[in-house]
């Protein structure tokens, strides 16, 4: 994945500077743009599809400000990250700008490490949220194709964990980054998804070791499915076997309380699926560095 | 002749001449049955997956729910001769129409009628399934000829 970001600033010289410290970052760019000033910058806005935005404050014919509000005014702002890149700002400036919904705010002169720093997170974050989507989406298809249970994601303050036991799973995976996937559910659930997969009754006499092979099973299915997804056919991941325990509801509440994890009501049932990943995937010019045969 | 099958209904011929139709399949999902050497076949159309959202309607109406009509459906044939290894299912129906998005009745009535059916070890030979449109489904029990009608194009199933 790689992304595209506008620099608005009317210093040529910082709009180097900027451009520059991405490269060293590692930051896989698509499309860098550039502007001289707010309205230039709203202009390119409309036309161009941009994942992250770096601003000025003061400059000619329409400053950051009013940039800014032009953005919140037509909701830019909610989807595209904007990090104030400015000489000045008072406290009470930078509280403004964050109250508007600014991601960052910058005084100038700044070092790299602190830009790099900062996409890092707020392009991990963004790419973080995009893969939870793409997870909940495997997580229902393989529920319905594999499982014949129909699951919605939820809420997960809308959730009360009501079992006394759960099963916990994750796979882990490495490659072009590496992180895990996780799922926990009540160990009822477990075994009537047992029963749907194998095509039995509950009430088999193996049904709980059942139970546990199959939610290693589709842990191990949905993680390769969420990496195909996510990252295509031609990336190959090196997965763990499943992990499995049987859990308590304290582990529910500890990944519940994980913002990496993604509630869902399966029939009737509450799940929780989680997801992470280390943040050595942005860094495209470290992996092809080790992988000279790959080019992103 | 052509028998119409309703919403919530289902029939069975044997050594027939017949055609057995059902019509305006949206979010429904029609299920034909034929066993070639018997010459027994049969289709339902059932309109919601699961029957515990009203199990009393179950009971007089058990074709409406997947769960409920299909093994009637099944069972029905057997009594007419038909025999489970030998018999051939075709499905249609399941699309998503515009104002179900949210309680998905066509996806659901397909994911029942799959776990039924592996539950129970019975193999669907061939689908026409999904999608925005809605279906017309014919069996002619005198060949077992499955034919689905959607937007005026006519296609062998």
């Amino acid at each position: 994945m790689s992304y595209n970001i506008l620099i608005v600033d009317d210093s040529r010289t910082t709009r180097k500077v900027i451009s520059k410290t991405l490269n060293l970052a590692g930051v896989p760019i698509n499309h860098l743009h550039e502007a001289e000033n707010g309205k230039v910058a709203l202009k390119i806005l409309e036309d161009n599809w941009v994942d992250l935005v770096f601003a000025d404050i003061n400059m000619p014919e329409m400053d950051g400000v009013e940039m800014i509000d032009r953005m919140v005014r037509d909701g830019l702002l909610k989807t595209i990250p904007v990090v104030i890149v400015s000489t000045g700002g008072s406290q009470i400036r930078i509280e403004e700008m964050r109250a508007k919904g600014v991601k960052a705010y910058v005084r100038k002169p700044f070092t790299p490490e602190l830009i790099k720093n900062l996409v890092e997170d707020i392009l991990g974050k963004k790419m973080l949220d995009e893969y939870k989507t793409t997870l909940s989406e495997v997580f229902r298809d393989v529920l319905m194709r594999y499982v014949f249970m129909f699951g919605e994601e939820c809420e997960k303050e809308s959730i009360m964990p009501d079992s006394l036991d759960y099963l916990h799973v994750h796979v882990a995976f490495n490659g072009y980054c590496e992180g895990c996937v996780g799922v926990i559910a009540p160990a009822q659930l477990c075994i009537e998804m047992s029963a749907n997969v194998i095509g039995t009754d509950m009430e088999d006499d193996n049904c709980v070791d059942d139970a546990k092979d199959t939610f290693e099973e589709l842990a191990n299915i949905i993680c390769g499915q969420f990496l195909t997804s996510a990252y295509g056919d031609e990336l190959i991941f090196s997965l763990s076997p499943p992990s499995i325990s049987e859990a308590d509801e304290l582990s529910w509440v500890e990944i519940s309380e994980n913002d990496d994890s993604l509630a869902f009501m399966v029939e009737d049932t509450p799940a929780l699926i989680y997801l992470e990943i280390e943040r050595e995937c942005i860094n495209v010019g470290w992996f092809e560095e080790r992988n000279p045969t790959f080019k992103c | 002749m052509n028998y119409t099958i309703g919403i919530s209904e289902m029939r069975i011929l044997n050594q027939s001449e017949d055609v057995l139709v059902t019509y305006s399949l949206g979010s429904c999902i029609g299920v034909t049955i034929y066993d070639p050497a018997s010459r027994v076949g049969g289709m339902i159309h059932c309109m919601l997956p699961n029957s515990k959202i009203d199990l009393q309607k179950a009971r007089s109406f058990p074709c409406m729910f997947v769960d409920t009509g299909v093994p009637l459906l099944f069972s029905e044939a057997y009594r007419l001769g038909a025999q489970k290894d030998r018999i051939i299912v075709k499905v249609a129906g399941c699309s998503q129409i515009l104002d179900d998005k949210m309680f998905n009745i066509g996806e659901r009535n397909y994911m029942i009628l799959r776990k039924l059916l592996w539950k129970n070890s019975v193999l669907i030979n061939a689908e026409n399934v999904g999608g925005n449109d809605s279906r017309t489904l014919y069996l002619d029990v005198t060949s077992g000829l499955v034919t689905v009608k959607s937007r005026d194009r006519k296609m062998e199933l």
